[in-house]
């Protein structure tokens, strides 16, 4: 399936000229006994290319990177190896693979294979403000170019960070509508140089900040227009460093430059939606694009190519 | 002097329930804690009453989703809020949403419907100002809200 469509015929998949793609893979079958995949939160992929998949039954899935299914890890409840809510997944540079295990207010770490390493984190305290470093809801994880672990606290409207190994290093964001403000972060990745952006959900913007957390700009409004956000969830970089964000109301992936200048889109407008709901999205070291598509029950990939 | 005792007891109480329902009516100047632009863009809304335009949406059970319902599922799918994670697999939590009602069924003035004339999350939920408990038009207690339509059951 190409993933391209004439401007006068209805938009599956619009590119506006800029970035194009094919669809390579849907990932949405099991093998018999562990049902469907279900709401998946999160994607992202292994140096080996295996694809690693958090749904919402509490669990990680693991792909070969030609899409068969290889082992599951991870189940409901509070032991080691264990999740509840589980909402984030990313992998480090090593493929240790970081969970984010928000009902228990931790990030579990495992090892390639989904053996269990570490955790990451406090619990807040029963009573009172969480501090920094104190997990209340942690909804998006990335790794920094320089292999600090970003976890974004929604609930705490805040943006933990940890080195690998576990420790606290600082914090970042606190509610509200100014600059380098945050209401309900969603998203976050890093540009090329570093700049860590932040989806500001319930701002309708994007919130750059410096590598050390320092507020440096901000883009985007409240909109259902190009360049415009409704729902902005998540997002990644594509190795052109064009961001591509994530939308739940508009169903769709906007394609943006590093200032929020439009440059495309796929998904959208359509009677027939390609996405529904999606939530987190991946671009490897080949420009592959990996979606969770959260209501559609699937993980769908594209190949990413520049068009002339 | 008991009787005194009495009265104040009841005057305070009086206080204490009238001060909770105005706290509960007046989260924000929207009535919704998210605030007006949660929901309604300000300019070049696509979508009905200034809400962004949204796209066809089925939920997981083949249900389509009114643009209202749409809306609500936005935030309220466990992302932005754990309210409601997962409503939207069981086409609503404990009522169906986006369904016609049954002729057996009597929908009061004050239960909006959308233009199709199904029931959608704000058809039993006001975001807007509510004194009841989750945004609620009637009290669920002793199944007020229920009976307002189900006369008869």
């Amino acid at each position: 399936m190409v993933v391209t469509a004439s401007a006068d015929e209805e938009v599956l998949y619009d590119i506006d000229g800029y970035v194009g793609g094919s669809l390579v893979m849907v990932l949405d079958d099991l093998p018999e006994g562990l049902g469907n995949i279900s709401r998946p939160w999160a994607v992202a992929t292994a140096s080996d290319g295996r694809i690693y998949v958090l749904d919402s039954k509490d669990r990680v899935l693991i792909f070969s990177p030609e899409g068969e299914f290889i082992k599951a890890f991870g189940k409901n409840g509070r032991r080691a190896g264990e999740f509840r809510e589980a909402s984030a997944l990313t992998i480090d540079r090593d493929d240790r693979v970081f969970v984010a295990d928000s009902g228990n207010s931790r990030i579990q770490v495992f090892d390639h294979d989904g053996n269990y390493l570490y955790d990451i984190g406090e619990a807040p305290p029963r009573r009172g403000e969480a501090g920094p470093g104190q997990l209340k809801r942690v909804i998006s994880l990335a790794i920094s170019p320089d292999d600090l672990v970003y976890a974004v606290d929604i609930d705490a409207h805040r943006v933990h960070v940890f080195n690998l190994d576990g420790e606290f290093q600082f914090a970042f964001g606190e509610k509200g509508t100014g600059d380098g403000q945050l209401h309900f972060p969603v998203g976050i990745g890093f540009d090329p140089d570093g700049y860590v952006y932040v989806v500001n959900a319930l701002n309708f913007r994007m919130e750059v900040f410096s590598p050390d957390g320092e507020f440096d700009y901000k883009f985007g409004r409240a909109g259902d227009t190009v360049g415009t956000f409704s729902r902005p969830k998540t997002i990644a970089f594509d190795l052109d460093g064009n961001l591509y964000v994530t939308d739940s109301m508009l169903n769709l992936i906007q394609i943006l430059d590093w200032e929020g200048e439009y440059l495309g889109r796929i998904g959208g407008h359509s009677e027939t939606p390609l996405f529904s709901q999606p939530f987190g999205i991946w671009i490897d070291a080949n420009d592959t694009l990996f979606v969770a598509d959260r209501g559609n029950d699937r993980i769908m990939v594209f190949d990413l190519f520049a068009l002339d | 002097m008991k009787k005194g005792l009495i009265i104040i007891v009841a005057l305070s109480l009086t206080v204490l329930l009238a001060g909770g329902l105005v706290l509960a009516s007046n989260r924000s100047p929207s009535g919704h804690p998210a605030g007006c632009s949660s929901c309604h863009v300000p300019h070049d809304a696509q979508g009905e009453m200034l809400w962004p335009y949204a796209p066809s949406m089925e939920t997981t059970s083949g249900t389509q989703l009114s643009a209202g319902s749409a809306l609500c599922y936005s935030c309220h799918d466990g992302t932005i809020t754990p309210l409601g994670a997962t409503f939207f697999e069981k086409d609503g939590s404990t009522h169906p949403i986006d369904v016609v009602p049954s002729s057996r069924v009597v929908i009061p003035e004050g239960f909006p419907l959308d233009p199709q004339g199904r029931i959608t999350c704000a058809s039993c939920h006001n975001p807007h100002r509510t004194a009841y408990y989750n945004y609620l038009r009637l009290p669920a207690d002793n199944g007020e809200l229920c009976v307002a339509c189900h006369v008869n059951n």
